[in-house]
């Protein structure tokens, strides 16, 4: 599975109550599915699946707007 | 002579018209502009024959409009009900159904997802659309009026007839039978601790005050109405800052806040993720907090960080709103390892029984009973339940005094202030909200594989509770626990879905037969040690 459907499939059982239609365009915070306690659960998430650290000055919105945004985050760090 | 929450608008309205009243990202209503707004919400409800007696539910994020309407909807004689817009739409529908909202104020979103709930909601008479622009084509059923299209400023339609106990609004918590139970709340119950702490915590005009919490947990009613009561701005909190702790530290300090209200939780989130060093927060003079324990290890940090600041720990259950106080001195013993909730309110008294009946003395423990004009009237609906919690006054048998008993355990210390010491039922508190174990456990049950359930909380300095399910499955059928976490986001808010669900074939018993929450108790701690260690 790529990261991107590891992704949308947290979304979904997570996040959206295991809502199937969600694709990786969704908007994730104007469309209220992340709330405090999701966003810290879908930073552990990323973290143990791809084994990178999220700094916490990555933590902003840009980065997790959609699951395409949190795709680019995650490439983006690991070619630190 | 104010004994309404609209009086505190008229008021600042007229005293300061041009002054800000709420602020919401780039947008900033001053209270001339909050006072007419919120009269056009008021005349459609009012047009539609909504008013005194009648309540109207709000669905939509935080937002300077979700202010304006609940202030519309006081103003035609209505009582509020606020939902909390990310909760799964069957939760959300069952509030409103139970209250029998005639109105609803929400968004376009909103309305996709209650689609199916909608046919059960026959009371509804008229729905605002908060982000409508009043070009998409009217739906069937209840009349739907756009934001865009709200009638004229016509001040006639503020509802003279209303009186202070009159409810202003209801909050609807986690009910152990399953269901939430909607608290009734009046324009008497709101201005006791509205004075309160406008005095206490001396707001005046000049204030800059946090809107934090969602609308539909009460601490943003200290947020709203003190601001409104002072002639303050509240400045309110969006998802896109404050779910992110390193931009929420810097929106304090830029937005220059001056009086901040959160659960402790939310404060921890910043200490430990917000980089809060980066800025100076000069403005910040005031940060209470409430709604459930501060670890000590983690208060003192945060007072180190906001070193300006005075802090104080508010305490009271939605019933009462804010009931008891303490001042947290900078200069904290650095042994304690307990803050208390300290002594009551302005016009507000508490009292402590005893198992025996007796009221407590310093040193003693019990459950914490509160009387004054800031309770409930009752919980909507639920007239046994009522009367389980407003009792007649134990300490003076002359006359029916209602008190509330808080379920509450506290010890008195010898000044007659109080700590909290737990709680009497399976109630837990989780970032702040309050969680009847039970209504998660009911929510299981309507899974057809599950047989038994039990939820159980665990301590957790960061959040205050961690929740986790073990269930047993009815025999010959399969479950999952990922299935059953996502059955229960289909009916719970998500800080009421347990982090795990355990499936066994049995649940251990105690000698009676009875689920034996103990061992099960040593279960759910036993993984977690695991995942604690470095």
């Amino acid at each position: 599975m790529t990261l991107t459907q590891e992704l949308l499939r947290f979304v979904r059982e997570e996040l959206a109550g295991g809502s199937p239609v969600i694709d990786e365009n969704e908007p994730l915070i104007d469309g209220g599915l992340i709330d405090s306690m999701g966003l810290m659960q879908l930073i552990t998430f990323i973290e143990d699946r791809t084994g990178v650290r999220v700094p916490d000055d990555e933590v902003v919105p840009d980065n997790f707007q959609t699951v395409t945004s949190i795709d680019q985050l995650v490439q983006r760090l690991k070619a630190r | 002579m104010a004994y309404l929450l609209t009086h505190y608008l008229r008021d600042s309205a007229l005293k300061y018209p041009d002054r800000p009243a709420v602020a919401c990202r780039d947008i900033v209503l001053t209270y001339g502009e909050l006072d007419s707004m919120s009269d056009r919400v008021a005349a459609a409800f009012t047009d539609a024959g909504i008013g005194r007696g009648d309540r109207v539910g709000l669905c939509l994020p935080k937002s300077e409009r979700a202010v304006v309407a609940m202030l519309g909807v006081l103003k035609a004689g209505a009582a509020y009900v606020p939902v909390d817009p990310a909760a799964p739409a069957a939760r959300s529908a069952y509030i409103l159904r139970d209250c029998a909202v005639r109105g609803l104020v929400t968004t376009s979103r909103k309305l996709r997802d209650f689609r199916d709930e909608m046919p059960a909601l026959t009371a509804i008479d008229l729905i605002i659309r908060a982000d409508g622009t009043g070009d998409e084509p009217a739906a069937h059923g209840p009349r739907r009026i756009d934001w865009a299209d709200l009638p004229g400023d016509d001040s006639s339609t503020v509802n003279a007839r209303c009186i202070e106990s009159d409810p202003a609004y209801l909050l609807y918590t986690s009910g152990s039978t399953g269901n939430p139970k909607g608290v009734i709340l009046s324009h008497r119950h709101a201005l006791t601790f509205v004075d309160w702490s406008a005095a206490t915590f001396q707001v005046t005009a000049d204030d800059r005050l946090s809107n934090h919490a969602p609308h539909h947990f009460d601490l943003s009613v200290f947020d709203i109405y003190v601001a409104l009561c002072t002639g303050a701005c509240v400045d309110i909190v969006t998802d896109e800052v404050g779910l992110f702790p390193v931009r929420l530290a810097k929106w304090i300090d830029e937005r220059r806040i001056t009086t901040w209200y959160s659960v402790p939780s939310a404060l921890v989130r910043l200490l430990l993720h917000g980089r809060l060093e980066a800025f100076e927060y000069s403005a910040l003079r005031t940060i209470l907090f409430a709604g459930e324990v501060f670890p000590m290890k983690y208060l003192r940090q945060v007072m180190q960080q906001f070193g300006k600041a005075e802090f104080h720990n508010l305490y009271g259950p939605t019933e009462t709103n804010v009931c008891t106080w303490f001042h947290v001195a900078h200069d904290l013993d650095p042994d304690a390892t307990e803050i208390p909730i300290g002594h009551g309110c302005a016009n507000t008294d508490v009292f402590a029984i005893d198992d025996n009946g007796f009221e407590v003395r310093p040193g003693g423990t019990g459950e914490l009973y509160v009387r004054g004009p800031a309770l409930l009237h009752g919980y909507w609906g639920l007239t046994e339940r009522t009367r389980q919690s407003l009792v007649p006054n134990p300490l003076q048998p002359a006359y029916v005094e209602p008190v509330y008993r808080t379920g509450d355990l506290v010890r008195m210390t010898d000044d007659g202030a109080y700590y909290f010491v737990g709680r009497r039922d399976h109630m837990v508190k989780s970032r702040g909200y309050r969680i009847e174990l039970g209504e998660i456990e009911q929510a299981l049950y309507q899974h057809e594989c599950v047989r038994e359930a039990v939820v159980l909380a665990r301590a957790d300095d960061e959040v205050g509770a961690r929740l986790h399910a073990v269930v047993s499955a009815v025999a010959g059928l399969e479950v999952t626990e990922q299935e059953l976490r996502a059955f229960c986001g289909t009916r719970l808010p998500r800080y009421m879905v347990p982090e795990t669900v355990l499936v066994r074939d049995e649940l251990p018993r105690t000698s009676t037969g009875k689920v034996d929450r103990v061992s099960l108790q040593k279960i759910i701690e036993a993984p977690a040690q695991e995942a604690d260690r470095p």
